[in-house]
């Protein structure tokens, strides 16, 4: 095996250990948060009971995967966000073994795709972990009674001409209709989360 | 008779020069039955791996797997890495030339289909949570013998495929 390969597997190793909770379940209370927005430098808090409707979606600079879906998430915050459905974008991924996930490099990003919404920083991959998200990107929507009433996949395919199931924007426009949403739960599938390492 | 003495030694050498592993062409999966089409048939535990060439856990364990695959195919456990390239957007022929890419590049002798359906389909077929890698034992009856979500400790992989092989985890049971 090459030193490379080697060198990999030790940072993966490290960089992953058996971490992060269950993912919230259907109706439970979101956790709060306070994080660092890479836009612009300033603290962003997410207060889960203020807003009239929340996406909280956990993404990152590097997968592959979250990044097929950036533009949708773009498109549904612009979409969404004159109904009153406020969008944030949390990146918990370990910036010290992945400096491609650091605060600069979010900010390039956020500003080269003019990311409508907060790209927050959670350093220590806690916001995650109380959430329960395994991947990026994977999706939680959150009630104006501060619970989950959504969580997994964006989209069942991150081709557009392949998908069957719209996750996010089929609840969200059942919740603002006042309605039940169909899927509640789907499978979020992506880049496993690089948890950041106890200290 | 010399020379055909000379042919018989060209030959065996060029048998002895081709690689013993070559990379098995990259087929197209679209449901679980044609996963399991892809296991040889008469081995008695089957080690199914989820992965893609853009999950980087993912690349790193393919050298182990390759490890295991040549240590382990001659005693009856075959070994299929379903790739996930497909799920990305792009064409279906891309995402086989990365895997035939890769496979080549590391020297996989080891089927790598690609998986062409639905990804919340095989995430149920399979009661995957979305993460990969991942991979799933199996029995010669299918019934699911042990799972490994990330990458595999192959020192304990091994023992526990040793287990499998020797019918002991039934015993211990």
């Amino acid at each position: 095996m090459k030193i490379q390969t080697l060198a990999l597997l030790a940072l993966i190793a490290i960089a992953i250990p058996a971490f992060g909770g269950e993912e919230l379940a259907i109706g439970a209370d979101a956790p709060a948060f306070s994080l660092l927005n890479a836009a612009d430098g300033k603290y962003v808090s997410f207060d889960p009971k203020k807003n009239k409707l929340s996406v909280v979606v956990f993404t990152c600079n590097e997968c592959p995967y979250a990044k097929a879906f950036e533009p949708r998430i773009i498109e549904l915050a612009k979409h969404y966000a004159p109904m009153g459905v406020t969008f944030y974008a949390v990146n918990p991924n370990d910036d010290a073994a992945y400096p491609a996930e650091a605060m600069d490099k979010m900010r390039a990003r956020a500003t080269s795709k003019g990311f409508p919404f907060p790209y927050l920083k959670d350093t220590d991959s806690a916001v995650a972990s109380k959430y329960g998200a395994r991947v990026t990107p994977h999706v939680f929507i959150v009630d104006s009674a501060g619970r989950v009433r959504y969580r997994g996949y964006v989209d069942d395919s991150a081709k557009v001409e392949e998908r069957k199931h719209l996750g996010m924007s089929d609840a969200l426009d059942a919740i603002l209709a006042g309605g039940t949403v169909k899927r509640q739960s789907t499978k979020a599938f992506g880049c496993s989360i690089k948890w950041k390492r106890a200290s | 008779m010399t020379r055909v003495r000379a042919l018989i030694l060209a030959a065996v050498m060029s048998i002895a020069a081709t690689p013993h592993f070559a990379e098995p062409p990259v087929v197209e999966a679209d449901s679980r039955a044609d996963v399991v089409r892809q296991f040889d048939q008469s081995s008695k535990v089957r080690v199914l791996n989820f992965w893609a060439t853009w999950c980087m856990p993912c690349v790193a364990e393919m050298p182990i797997l390759q490890k295991i695959h040549e240590s382990y195919r001659e005693r009856g456990v075959s070994l299929v890495a379903l790739s996930m390239d497909d799920a990305l957007p792009g064409s279906r022929e891309e995402a086989r030339r990365r895997v035939e890419t890769f496979a080549a590049s590391r020297s996989l002798s080891f089927p790598t289909p690609l998986y062409v359906g639905s990804v919340p389909d095989i995430e149920s077929e399979f009661d995957l949570d979305g993460e990969i890698p991942v991979t799933i034992v199996f029995d010669e009856n299918g019934r699911e013998l042990s799972r490994i979500k990330g990458i595999i400790d192959a020192t304990r992989f091994r023992a526990e495929l040793d287990r499998f092989l020797t019918g002991d985890h039934r015993s211990a049971k």
